[in-house]
């Protein structure tokens, strides 16, 4: 696999804006800069205090952190009852490790595995019900111009269920280069609650790829939570390959200043009786960018599909761009599919409503812009994972607006 | 309490109000009646800020504050309530949010201590109490998926909770049946006070039965033609508009 995935990465030459799918999105900045190794040498890494217990450094439940792509067993808690923490330390994986991410097509599938240092597994047993989320933290040091691989391999067996969250970001202020794979299986009837947060650096490079293979009756959720980054590429990619499966994709990004983030989301429909509802919402201030493309694949055979998809945007200022792109390829006659996109700015009528009422500009600006982002967050159904999100978007919106509620 | 002296207005170059002449006192009832296009609603928003109209001449003093020199969040700090026509729909904001960061923005200009959610738990339930609303609308996002009625008696439940010195109900019998208009009605009553003072901008006489204004103004063209008691407002009802028309026309 490593043998290939190297040869793929010469071979393979960084994606330009000619080609479709980065039409939107420019790398050049990446291939300019000579990245190095992200250092290996992380024992005396400190976490300063209890800075990021939003991610999950102060929970009860299993913890698996990754610094710089390595696991930490200082950092980590690892449980007794399902396999959780290094790849290595396990067996019987191979059947699924490397078999979603593309490396032999995508270049950054493949720069990922052919120089990941080390992988997260979490595998829950089948009927296994895990009722505390599972916090999976990849940490970055920060080290300027370094580049680290995070790789996680997700098996939930026959009818288990978890709740995962996701979570990427650093101490420092630098430019780094991370590359992440998550490749992520869902057995018979297995049900997994995803949330992925990204806070990296603001002028880092953030560019994962998450590939999801449903088997029949599973039900899998994610939020997609974009915040930092000063060029970020989600691709998450949903096979639905089992009759009656359902998948719910959710997204949120928040943009500032020149940050750009470009969402690619495919929910490709592969069998009968197969359920996928897809929201995803930006708010863009300043110069910041926004891309989402979102492509939904009915197969011939995959009747009685029901696609729904929708993204919106909120633009705060005149600079701020962004281009959504819906792609339905149907190739089934009885299927049910729908999608919009909207760009628009805050409604002029809206904000002299409430500062007649007294609110200042700002209090309205954000009580409006937490308006249009409700409708995703309260689809998060524990509240304690709700009220951390909304802490960390508020804290990011406080930046926009000067205003917290 | 309010002195408005020959104000001019436009919107999109178009002037809509042709030298406005009123004063209301604290404790008064202003009707200001007219046919469609007379600029009453102009005038309505004018006065609370709405930043689409250009003042091109006149005055308008609050309290002996110019208030056209204020921001609209100003006004409403300083006492001024427009109730809207077309109340707007905000999205995921949770009326109970949304009336409390208000009333505290407004406790906060005043030099008044801020209301934590209990406080304000307690305080709201009094005021809906008072203007007998459903308690159910306050935990609903504002005004949205509201019928027309839910929304005018969200303005007034609003006008309760923020407690105006001078409150302008712009058309706010529109919309409703005769028993959601009388409800409306008494809500308003309940909040007259000495202190305070209303005008009711209205199209139709029928509010006026419920809302006893002292004044009746008509507005036509953009100008105040003709003034009087309340008995004014039942002649306007018998005779229609025509007449003012013909009046003015002589």
């Amino acid at each position: 696999m490593r043998t290939k995935a190297l040869e793929a990465f010469s071979s393979l030459d960084i994606p330009n804006t000619h080609q479709e799918e980065w039409r939107f999105t420019n790398l050049a900045p990446i291939t300019d800069i000579p990245f190095r190794p992200a250092p290996e040498d992380t024992l005396k890494f400190q976490i300063p205090g209890s800075r990021f217990p939003e991610i999950g450094l102060d929970s009860a439940g299993t913890r698996i952190v990754l610094v710089n792509g390595r696991l930490s067993k200082e950092l980590s808690s690892l449980p007794k009852n399902f396999e959780a923490g290094s790849l290595k330390e396990f067996i019987g994986v191979d059947e699924y490790f490397g078999k979603l991410a593309r490396y032999e097509s995508d270049v950054f599938a493949a720069w990922n595995t052919a120089f990941f240092e080390d992988a997260a597994l979490i595998r829950i047993p089948d009927h296994f019900v895990e009722q505390e989320p599972i916090h999976l933290v990849f940490l970055n040091t920060g080290d300027a111009d370094t580049a680290s691989f995070p790789r996680a391999l997700i098996i939930l067996g026959q009818q288990s269920q978890a709740t995962l969250i996701e979570s990427y970001s650093s101490f420092s202020g630098e430019r780094y280069f991370s590359t992440a794979v998550t490749e992520i299986f869902l057995k018979e009837e297995a049900v997994l609650r995803h949330i992925k947060v990204q806070r990296d650096s603001d002028r880092s490079f953030h560019i994962a790829s998450t590939q999801v293979h449903q088997e029949r009756n599973s039900s899998y959720s994610s939020l997609t939570m974009t915040l930092g980054s000063e060029l970020s590429r989600e691709n998450l990619s949903v096979v639905m390959d089992g009759v009656g499966s359902d998948c719910t994709l959710n997204g949120l990004y928040l943009m500032g200043e020149n940050q750009h983030t470009d969402h690619h989301t495919t929910i490709d429909h592969a069998r009968p009786h197969g359920t996928s509802r897809e929201l995803y919402k930006g708010i863009l201030d300043s110069k910041s960018r926004a891309v989402f493309h979102g492509k939904i694949i009915v197969r011939k055979d995959a009747q009685k599909t029901d696609a729904e998809q929708t993204n919106k945007n909120l633009l705060l200022s005149e600079g701020a761009r962004v281009n959504s792109t819906p792609q339905l390829e149907i190739l089934a006659d009885d299927v049910k599919c729908r999608h919009g996109a909207t760009i628009g700015h805050l409604d002029e009528e809206a904000m002299f409503y409430l500062r007649s009422r007294g609110l200042g500009e700002s209090l309205a600006r954000t009580l409006l812009i937490k308006g249009f982002l409700q409708d995703v967050t309260e689809r998060i159904s524990s509240e304690k994972i709700r009220e951390t999100l909304n802490q960390l978007l508020d804290s990011r919106l406080r930046q926009f607006t000067g205003i917290s509620l | 309490m309010l002195e408005i002296k020959n104000l001019h207005v436009a919107v999109d170059g178009k002037k809509i109000l042709h030298g406005i002449q009123l004063n209301v006192h604290a404790g008064e009832v202003h009707a200001i009646m007219g046919p469609n296009g007379s600029g009453k609603s102009t005038l309505a928003q004018v006065l609370a800020g709405h930043p689409s109209y250009e003042i091109l001449d006149g005055q308008v003093l609050y309290e002996g504050k110019n208030l056209l020199e204020m921001i609209p969040e100003d006004r409403a700090r300083e006492g001024v309530f427009l109730a809207f026509q077309y109340p707007v729909e905000i999205p995921g904001v949770m009326n109970f949010h949304f009336l409390k960061a208000a009333v505290n923005e407004i406790r906060k200009h005043r030099g008044l201590e801020e209301m934590d959610a209990m406080e304000f738990s307690r305080y709201i339930d009094e005021k809906t109490a008072l203007v007998e609303m459903d308690p159910s609308l306050v935990s609903r996002r504002l005004n949205e998926g509201f019928s027309g009625g839910e929304k005018k008696r969200n303005e007034i439940l609003q006008m309760a909770v923020l407690e105006p010195k001078l409150a302008i109900l712009d058309e706010t019998d529109s919309g409703l049946d005769i028993d959601a208009l009388k409800s409306v009605a008494a809500a308003v009553n309940k909040l007259r006070k000495p202190d305070n003072a209303m005008m009711v901008v209205t199209h139709y006489q029928r509010l006026l039965n419920y809302i006893v204004p002292d004044f009746v103004h008509v507005l036509f063209n953009g100008r105040i033609v003709k003034s009087g008691g309340k008995e004014l407002a039942l002649a306007l009802e018998a005779k229609g508009y025509d007449w003012i028309r013909e009046e003015v026309n002589a």
